[in-house]
């Protein structure tokens, strides 16, 4: 008799995936589809019923463990296919079978992908996917003076994330945003040993290991004393909002586009050095198709002077995927034409000189895609809050 | 089968190391891993009692805290760990752990010692084939594929331009490369579990050593940090220029030309 863990793990993939009719409407929102040979299980219906059938039927050794890793691992988690299954189909939820069958697939030390080994275990060592020192976490702020919270006391918490933290193209964002609070006057702060929210182990399956991030967070925050947290990163904004239930009714999490887009109403009259780009959006998946933010970024976007905003062929909910996430930042997977490549060439398809994004994990993706491409020279790729800063001139 | 392995917590391949007031290296605020070689040997371990049947047995020397790296192993798979822990063996070398493992070996049943080919802190690479010698064992070293064919062991290792099969009749120490296979992943909820599991726990005395037995053969007189890398230069301009200012520099101030 398996642990009672393992046995609830079944369960859960196999209530959800037998209720699957196999319409395979999901698949026309699947980004794997247009990145990989379209098998069927490079798409929703295929991967949960690779999952369903594997345990079934038992084939968790060898090639069809591994066969069965790939699978599983390639999904983006950008949740096209669970508002699909809303809208046309019996609503399953697609990404809650996958998680649940990655967390199954570690309890089983078939998961995670080789790759994705450091990143959960650096979380767990150094509090960051990425193996660096905590220690440096807050070193994006060089002599920039602010409160640092729980000694300082403020009103809001810029919790900034792993990626803005240490990832140096980004500390632009975290810089830009830290202008734009203080010319909004904000009483606010960032978080001394500030740790991972622990998506990432999450999404690549140890769900233990999130629980352990979410303990250490929800004591940061409240001794922090806020009452509102905002976040640079959709994930983080996830995690916290909708996997964090003792943050419920305790403290406000918003995602900096909404808030920003909130204290600048009405005053477009401030952006006053013109920018005369013509910008295509990025709608980030944890944004928009998870938490259906897309017009928050947009307004944003409008109120910078000499701006064009054109939309690609796919935006809004039906966006195109960056390919980064759903553990994917940290594993190379195999894929026919990537995800970002083909997001860049509709970008240019629409005659945009710049991507904006609100997403440190699509920003990372479709920076290298560009670089990849040799595009540099034809477009940018930039954050909402750099925009906002430099049309303030901050 | 019965696999023993043998492993050392080392510091974090990732972590800055620093220096205590002592001179001594500061091992209370690096995070302390197991040595990633031995992973792959703890992996091989698990892999051939998942096909053969038997079990596995950790053993490590080291201080309270390597009881971590044993709950990784454990979390991973492995059967049973035994710790060896005595404020004597401070400075150990090569030799002393050597002396401890074969003693602690004495007292066990095996049919297969596996051990990692060097520790990545002081990477000496000693210990597999001392240990070998103290048992009278056959050993392979910087194994790459290992199979168990009609009860003797086949080893692959990667040489020069090619790669040789060993065989050996068991039990033989094999100290194992990087690449022999892909070490799992132990869920933060097992090595929880594994915390709840036993570790046996030997003093020198306990295995009737004393100090003159395992006295280190080496002695460390310094610890000293590597000089930091120098500035690099960055030549601007036209590549013409640039060769010119190049060959310049290294003709008149590096003086190689």
């Amino acid at each position: 008799m398996e642990e009672q863990y393992v046995e609830d793990l079944k369960k859960t993939i196999f209530e959800w995936t037998s209720k699957c009719r196999i319409c395979m409407s999901c698949y026309t929102d699947c980004p794997l589809q247009l990145s990989t040979k379209g098998f069927l299980t490079q798409g929703p219906t295929g991967i949960t019923k690779a999952l369903y059938y594997g345990i079934l039927w038992n084939t968790l050794e060898g090639k069809d463990a591994e066969d069965l890793r790939e699978i599983v691992y390639n999904c983006t988690t950008c949740g096209g296919c669970v508002n699909r299954c809303k809208t046309s189909a019996c609503g399953i939820e697609v990404i809650d079978v996958v998680e649940t069958g990655r967390q199954f697939l570690i309890e089983k030390m078939i998961g995670p992908m080789s790759e994705q080994r450091s990143a959960l275990e650096s979380i767990y060592k150094y509090g960051n996917p990425y193996g660096e020192a905590p220690e440096k976490r807050l070193d994006w702020l060089e002599d920039a003076e602010v409160k640092r919270l729980p000694g300082d006391k403020a009103e809001v918490l810029f919790y900034v994330g792993c990626t803005t933290s240490y990832e140096p193209e980004l500390h632009g964002l975290a810089r830009s945003l830290v202008k734009l609070f203080k010319f909004l006057n904000l009483d606010f702060g960032v978080l001394e040993g500030e740790v991972c929210c622990g998506d990432p182990a999450r999404s690549i399956g140890d769900e233990f290991l999130f629980e352990e991030m979410k303990t250490l967070n929800v004591e940061k925050f409240t001794a922090a004393g806020v009452k509102t947290i905002v976040t640079a990163s959709p994930h983080c904004f996830n995690a916290f909002n909708k996997k964090y239930e003792e943050l419920a009714d305790k403290f406000e999490v918003v995602h900096y586009t909404e808030f920003l887009a909130r204290r600048f109403e009405g005053k477009e009259s401030f952006f006053e050095k013109e920018l005369p780009y013509t910008i295509t959006y990025h709608d980030p998946c944890y944004l928009g198709k998870h938490n259906d933010i897309y017009e928050a970024p947009r307004e944003l976007i409008r109120k910078i002077q000499g701006a064009t905003l054109v939309e690609m062929e796919m935006t809004g909910a039906n966006s195109l995927c960056c390919g980064g996430g759903g553990g994917r930042m940290y594993a190379e997977m195999k894929e026919e034409q990537r995800l970002a490549d083909m997001r860049v060439r509709q970008a240019q398809a629409v005659g945009a000189d710049m991507i904006t994004t609100a997403c440190p994990w699509c920003h990372t993706m479709i920076q290298n895609a560009v670089r990849d491409l040799q595009l540099q020279d034809e477009i940018q790729v930039r954050d909402i809050a750099e925009l906002l800063s430099e049309s303030l001139g901050l | 089968m019965k696999i023993v392995v043998c492993i050392k917590q080392t510091f974090d391949s990732e972590a800055s190391i620093s220096l205590n007031e002592t001179g001594g290296i500061d091992d209370q605020s690096v995070i302390q891993i197991v040595n990633p070689y031995d992973e792959y040997a703890v992996e091989e371990a698990i892999r051939l009692k998942e096909k053969y049947g038997g079990e596995v047995t950790v053993v490590t020397v080291g201080k309270e805290n390597a009881r971590k790296a044993l709950h990784q192993c454990l979390a991973m798979g492995a059967d049973h760990t035994l710790l060896v822990n005595d404020p004597q063996l401070e400075d150990a070398d090569s030799h002393t752990y050597a002396v401890v493992l074969s003693t602690v070996l004495c007292t066990m049943d095996y049919d297969l010692i596996l051990c990692g080919r060097e520790a990545i802190d002081t990477s000496v690479s000693q210990v597999p084939s001392r240990l070998a010698e103290r048992l009278d064992l056959p050993q392979i070293n910087m194994v790459s594929h290992l199979e168990i064919v009609e009860g003797n062991v086949k080893a692959t290792r990667d040489i020069e331009g090619g790669s040789e099969i060993v065989e050996s009749a068991l039990p033989a120490v094999i100290s194992v490369q990087k690449g022999i296979n892909e070490v799992r992943y132990p869920s933060l909820r097992l090595i929880m579990r594994a915390k709840k599991m036993a570790i046996k726990t030997f003093s020198l005395a306990d295995l009737g050593l004393t100090m003159d037995d395992v006295a280190p053969y080496l002695s460390v007189e310094e610890y000293i940090f590597p000089e930091p890398r120098k500035e690099g230069m960055r030549l601007k301009g036209e590549v013409n220029e640039v060769v010119t200012q190049l060959i310049q520099h290294l003709r008149h101030e590096v003086k190689v030309l």
